[in-house]
């Protein structure tokens, strides 16, 4: 009997161990001159909503908290990243058209608005995530001063 | 009596004001139809406006685009939610799979999708002055 429990307990144990070596590539890239940083001056407050909220998913560059390294959760964080780019890789800025870079301005702020983004899921294990309405208001006047910016470069063109 | 007929007329006067207001607006056109090519205006109204107007049910749909609304967007706006439209179109994620689950017939042919995204284009070509 005590030999069969010890089979039990040790199944899961080993299968832990091993899915340790199934990890997925870490999302940590260079910054390059296609970054948004590098592509346009952004006041202080919405680079701290940027980085605090968005750029785990949205660029080139998480940073990663310690448990993040442990399979299964690394195999989820992996998809969450993965997913987030594909909508929205703010590393790549600098290789859009305008009117694209328009159009991401517009939802970036209309589902900061909303409460949409950041996910729930991602907010509960970074407190710094939570915007203020003050930080949400921030960022839309940023990105609205900077669509106008935009608009004005593509008539001129 | 007298002491009630004039909160009895201000309520009269109101209920019946806002029944005025209320079809008025609602037979109100879309804004900007006249500008809107036939074509256009009968995919919308055949496929979009039935969720995408300041009266629709559907809290989300109201909130993401009202069609009669456009025309009073700032000029940033309009552009970008011209250019959303023409990309959930385009991918297919509008109209919704479950909304065309009931109304099978309001699914977008590639012609009418064609249509709709070109239609967006040249209006945002037209705002930007091109």
């Amino acid at each position: 009997m005590k030999k069969y429990f010890r089979i039990i307990f040790a199944i899961p144990v080993a299968l832990f161990a091993i899915i340790q070596f199934f990890q997925p590539e870490k999302n940590r890239g260079e910054i390059t001159q296609n970054h948004l940083f590098e592509q346009t001056a952004l006041p202080e407050g919405v680079q701290t909503i940027l980085k605090n909220a968005c750029l785990d998913c949205h660029s080139n560059q998480t940073t990663y908290l310690w448990y993040h390294q442990i399979a299964p959760v690394s195999w989820m964080i992996n998809s969450h990243i993965a997913d987030g780019k594909a909508e929205l890789n703010l590393s790549e800025w600098g290789n859009w058209e305008p009117l694209d870079q328009m159009g991401a301005l517009d939802k970036m702020a209309d589902e900061i608005k909303s409460g949409e983004m950041p996910l729930n899921a991602y907010v509960l294990m970074h407190p710094k995530a939570k915007l203020t309405e003050e930080q949400k208001e921030q960022f839309h006047a940023w990105s609205e001063k900077l669509s106008e910016e935009l608009l004005l470069k593509m008539i001129n063109e | 009596m007298k002491k009630i007929m004039l909160p009895a007329f201000v309520f009269a006067t109101v209920i019946f004001g806002a029944f005025i207001l209320n079809t008025a607006y609602k037979n109100a056109p879309i804004v900007g139809e006249k500008e809107l090519p036939e074509q256009v205006k009968s995919i919308i109204d055949q496929s979009c406006f039935q969720c995408h107007n300041a009266d629709s049910q559907n809290e989300k749909a109201r909130e993401a685009l009202d069609f009669k609304a456009i025309d009073e967007l700032g000029k940033v706006k309009k552009i970008t939610t011209l250019k959303e439209i023409a990309e959930v179109i385009e991918k297919g994620e509008m109209p919704p799979k479950k909304f065309l689950e009931k109304f099978p017939e309001k699914k977008l042919t590639e012609e009418q999708t064609k249509i709709m995204a070109d239609w967006s284009k040249k209006e945002i070509d037209t705002l930007l002055g091109k």
